[in-house]
């Protein structure tokens, strides 16, 4: 053990503090090797001596030119989401509003106050919650299509702005 | 002092000063990568403030997933490995241009008496750090002076945590080399 000196590799895991090297095997054998305690005091030195801050820092002017540069340029969260959250009160709207225009809504009344009433049988089978709320809205295969149509439209639309606004932002 | 968290949704209100708490706070993070990737002084003023800008674009991206130090730092490192690459430059070829006062890399006259105040061994170090590979420099950089985990950096560089273990290893034992045959050669 006292002739087989420790690699290099063991001295930088030891003086890192790396779980994976047994310590007290290093410690043990730095004790009766002199070789070794003499390459762990350079190692020690040498980390000292990587620890010391080189002082390196931004120039007062690359500073003042990168406050100067965000100045003129327009970011804030709000502003950046402000299109987005725009398309999306436009999309819950316009979805309402076909809805409304599209459906029955002398059906569809009738229809929830129904399914209020069947509440708890609901829980009980999912499937009977989809087929009471298909027939409670009694929705038309016509209106639906058209509804899926505007919806799709939204989404286009939604979708080239989010194109533009994502050039916008990497032109910046 | 306002947490990193309260400065970041400052800056995302609106408030631009804001930033600057940030740059100063993280300006030594993004000098001690960018110093290490470019060693043209006038490049190194010019890439940082190309990855304080990023910063500033992106920040309503970062969602506290990662340290933001992490965050800066992978900034920093992309933004050097894009910029060689731009201009063909293979990372580890790219070694200083002679500057032998040349410590922050700035201003040769600052970096001329901080080179006096430095004790010698110091100095030196500097030098044989600049001898070594790039990435060996970030990664000494980060694991020392920011006291970044292995993972951590391994994160920063987008490289097996191994890799940057075998780095560290290499670069210090080289150094250690460095240092010990400078002085070897001081004394004869």
């Amino acid at each position: 053990m006292k002739y087989h000196h420790l690699t290099d590799e063991e001295f930088q895991l030891y003086l890192d503090k790396q779980h994976e090297i047994d310590t007290e095997r290093i410690r043990v054998h730095i004790d009766e090797c002199e070789y070794c305690r003499n390459q762990l005091t350079q190692y020690k030195n040498l980390y000292a001596q990587l620890g010391k801050d080189p002082d390196y820092s931004l120039s007062d002017i690359s500073i003042d030119s990168v406050m100067e540069k965000i100045g003129s340029s327009n970011l804030s969260k709000y502003r950046q989401i402000g299109p987005e959250l725009l398309v999306s009160i436009f999309s819950v709207f316009a979805s309402i509003a076909c809805a409304l225009y599209f459906l029955d809504i002398r059906s569809v009344i009738p229809g929830l106050i129904r399914l209020h009433k069947s509440q708890t049988e609901l829980l009980r089978n999912s499937f009977d919650f989809v087929g009471n709320l298909i027939k409670g809205v009694n929705l038309e295969i016509n209106s639906l299509a058209m509804a899926a149509i505007i919806l799709s439209i939204i989404m286009l639309f939604d979708l080239l702005l989010s194109e533009k606004i994502s050039r916008i932002r990497s032109k910046r | 002092m306002n947490s990193d968290r309260e400065v970041i949704n400052n800056i995302l209100r609106g408030n631009k000063d804001a930033f600057r708490i940030l740059m100063e706070r993280y300006q030594k993070l993004v000098c001690y990568v960018v110093f290490k990737m470019i060693k043209n002084p006038q490049e190194q003023q010019d890439i940082s403030q190309e990855v304080f800008l990023k910063i500033y674009r992106n920040l309503n991206s970062f969602k506290f997933n990662s340290k933001l130090s992490t965050w800066i730092a992978q900034i920093a490192y992309n933004t050097c490995i894009d910029e060689l690459n731009r201009r063909k430059i293979d990372i580890d070829d790219n070694v200083r241009i002679e500057d032998d006062f040349s410590i922050n890399g700035y201003q040769s006259t600052q970096s001329a008496q901080k080179c006096v105040e430095y004790d010698n061994t110091f100095g030196i170090l500097i030098k044989e750090i600049d001898k070594l590979p790039a990435r060996f420099g970030v990664v000494l950089s980060l694991f020392h002076l920011q006291e970044m985990s292995y993972h951590e950096i391994a994160a920063v560089m987008n490289l097996p945590e191994g890799t940057v273990k075998s780095y560290l290893f290499r670069g210090r034992k080289m150094l250690k080399k460095g240092l010990e045959s400078k002085y070897q050669r001081e004394e004869l």
